[in-house]
């Protein structure tokens, strides 16, 4: 089966600086990764923050120009597409973003939240985008005394699910999910969670779920990729990422999630030092200043994917 | 025998003021705190742990209408603001969650964490210097003697969570209030600093009250746990018995909740519904709208939070039953 979303060698660099400065730097925010989602599946994307996860997000749904690479939506090249061609493929592929506050407009009721996709791609009469609103009140665990308020009225929880409304009104084939439940307490986050898994077993959703939470991700997504730096240092099928992780720097991720069992305390310990800079990124291996089994060959040379386990890694000594 | 505990709140009530009318932010609140222990405050947003963490401080800007805060011996209600003063970052200090806004950015560093060495310990200028730098060094800021010059703004997130933790235990506190010290931070980073407060208490014997939304962060740094709901302690015990048998359904569900272990495809036990809003009165048990288990008087009758063997508390009328048939 063809992938449904493939990404090429994708690159984001942002100059820095002065414009008219002898030192104009780049930020390094996505630095050549490689991705393929295929339909019905879901990658989870993980990072902590800088990482480049959500610029990669955003470059997917065209938000944000690509500096270089290619993005490839069922099979066609969106890198560069414009106009009513990019609006055609933007109907097929929708975005949830992180902060339910700052995502739904204040001054809209939900009604008007939900329905302005179908506005913009013309779908449908008022009366039947009406009923397509209630539908997916009710599909998101809403209901259509909920159309009249506004955005104000709802608990985090709740406008998670409006913007899952909003994000499926057109029926899409891909979701991205830019860290869809950070921002919710722990027993709404399993609430929006269960939704999420819901919706993509019944509407065949194929899914990007990007967090920094790799037992969130583990638990949603079929394959997993690493990100670090604007790299991805580690990709494969979930539980084996969760459970045989290779990368030093997906063990360290791993073994710094605080888990909630107190029989099982933390064994490494952990990572020593902050991230670098992404305007200052280190020589070789971008991981080896924090590295534990870094070498002289890790300052000299970046590393190329191999195949270890089930997994894809990017790492000189596994 | 059992040490006098450090901290003994005691029906401790806060209330705000609000449109929707009075919130009863900490709703008669009971706990210990034993000299050297680290106790988890753990609750979500709107449960009332960080307006408690205030309250103790009494740098709450709601109303503290009842109860007690015993803090070695004395009731820090009773004492008149000046007092109050002398104890804050003295004997007690506190950390934030955000220290970009809880350090002053237009000081070096080394000079906020000298303030309180020059006001509590009467040191010189120089002598206040030069312990923010043995400070620093102590929780392992790098390059230690170079950064007491620098700015808040010059340092990542996890070096000023470092900075706030270095100020925080200049005096050797006999407790540390730490308000979702790690909230902020990435994990490798919060990794870090839980390892640093954990350190701290072992070499200072400082009491540690953690509030935190993260059941992780408790099963990995807490002796002892309180959960909190609607402004109440629901239940409270040893962290490894109340993780291993938790008592309270809120607690049953906030474990069921998280997705630590579990597998793809296996669902997840969510809470259903939502906490009560800010200034909702919910008659009987405060979690009986939302609780799988409510019975017809669990909407009547507010539960008391009772002892139920082996150090542990809940408040949940069905413990209460049992406890009163097991007792008879």
């Amino acid at each position: 089966m063809s992938p449904l979303l493939e990404i090429r060698g994708l690159v984001k660099h942002y100059p820095v600086g002065s414009r008219f400065s002898a030192q104009r730097r780049i930020l390094r925010a996505v630095d050549g990764i490689d991705l393929a989602v295929h339909p019905g599946e879901t990658l989870g994307l993980v990072g902590e923050s800088g990482c480049g996860k959500s610029t990669t997000a955003r470059m997917i749904m065209r938000l944000l120009d690509p500096t270089a690479g290619r993005i490839l939506f069922d099979g066609q090249d969106i890198t560069r597409l414009s106009g009513a061609r990019l609006k055609a493929v933007r109907r097929r592929m929708q975005i949830v973003f992180q902060d339910p506050f700052a995502s739904l407009n204040p001054r809209k009721t939900v009604e008007r939240i939900v329905s302005d996709p179908l506005e913009i791609h013309r779908i449908g009469t008022a009366a039947e985008r009406q009923a397509r609103v209630y539908e997916l009140l009710q599909r998101v665990g809403l209901d259509r005394r909920h159309a009249d308020r506004y955005p104000h009225e709802f608990s985090g929880g709740q406008r998670q699910r409006i913007s899952i409304a909003r994000a499926l009104a057109c029926a899409p084939q891909l979701i991205v999910a830019d860290e869809p439940v950070s921002a919710l307490d722990v027993s709404i986050q399993a609430q929006v969670i269960n939704l999420l898994q819901d919706l993509q077993r019944d509407l065949d959703l194929t899914m990007i779920f990007i967090s920094h939470d790799l037992s969130v991700v583990q638990y949603v997504s079929d394959t997993i990729a690493v990100m670090y730096l604007g790299k991805i240092v580690e990709v494969g099928p979930s539980q084996a990422i969760y459970h045989e992780a290779q990368h030093p720097y997906t063990r360290s991720l791993l073994s710094a999630i605080p888990v909630p069992d107190p029989t099982r305390r933390r064994s490494a310990p952990p990572l020593e030092s902050e991230l670098p800079s992404p305007i200052n990124i280190p020589s070789g291996c971008r991981f080896h200043p924090r590295c534990p089994l870094a070498t002289e060959r890790c300052r000299r040379e970046a590393p190329e994917f191999r195949m270890v386990g089930a997994q894809q890694v990017a790492c000189h000594n596994i | 025998m059992t040490p006098e505990p450090i901290l003994r709140i005691r029906g401790l009530k806060t209330q705000f003021q609000s449109a929707a009318g009075v919130v009863r932010a900490v709703d008669g609140v009971d706990l210990d705190v034993y000299p050297g222990e680290i106790v988890g405050i753990v609750g979500e947003s709107g449960s009332g742990k960080s307006a408690l963490a205030f309250s103790i401080l009494r740098l709450t800007t709601g109303r503290i209408v009842a109860g007690e805060v015993q803090f070695r011996g004395q009731n820090l209600l009773d004492l008149r603001e000046a007092e109050m003063e002398k104890l804050r970052g003295d004997r007690i200090a506190m950390i934030f969650q955000d220290p970009m806004t809880s350090l002053n950015p237009l000081m070096r560093v080394g000079k906020q964490i000298g303030e309180a060495l020059r006001y509590h310990l009467r040191l010189s200028r120089r002598a206040a210097t030069a312990k923010a730098a043995e400070l620093l060094q102590a929780v392992h800021l790098p390059d230690a003697r170079r950064r007491v010059h620098d700015y808040p703004h010059q340092l990542s997130g996890g070096q000023r969570q470092r900075v706030a933790i270095a100020m925080g235990i200049s005096c050797t506190p006999d407790l540390l209030i730490a308000d979702e010290p790690t909230t902020a931070l990435d994990v490798t980073i919060q990794a870090q600093i839980l390892n640093l407060i954990s350190e701290t208490r072992q070499r200072t014997n400082t009491a540690v009250l953690l509030i935190t939304h993260d059941l992780g962060v408790v099963a990995q740094l807490c002796d002892r746990v309180a959960v909190m709901y609607a402004g109440q302690v629901v239940e409270q015990g040893r962290t490894a018995d109340v993780f291993a048998d938790p008592q309270h359904p809120y607690t049953i569900g906030l474990l069921g909740s998280t997705p630590h272990g579990r597998q793809r495809g296996e669902p997840l036990r969510p809470i259903p519904g939502q906490p009560p809003r800010p200034g909702e009165i919910v008659a009987g048990c405060p979690f009986a709208p939302r609780c799988t288990l409510a019975e017809e008087h669990c909407r009547r009758r507010a539960p008391d939070l009772i002892h139920i063997g082996g150090g542990r508390h809940a408040r949940c009328l069905l413990r209460t039953e049992v406890a009163y048939e097991s007792a008879s």
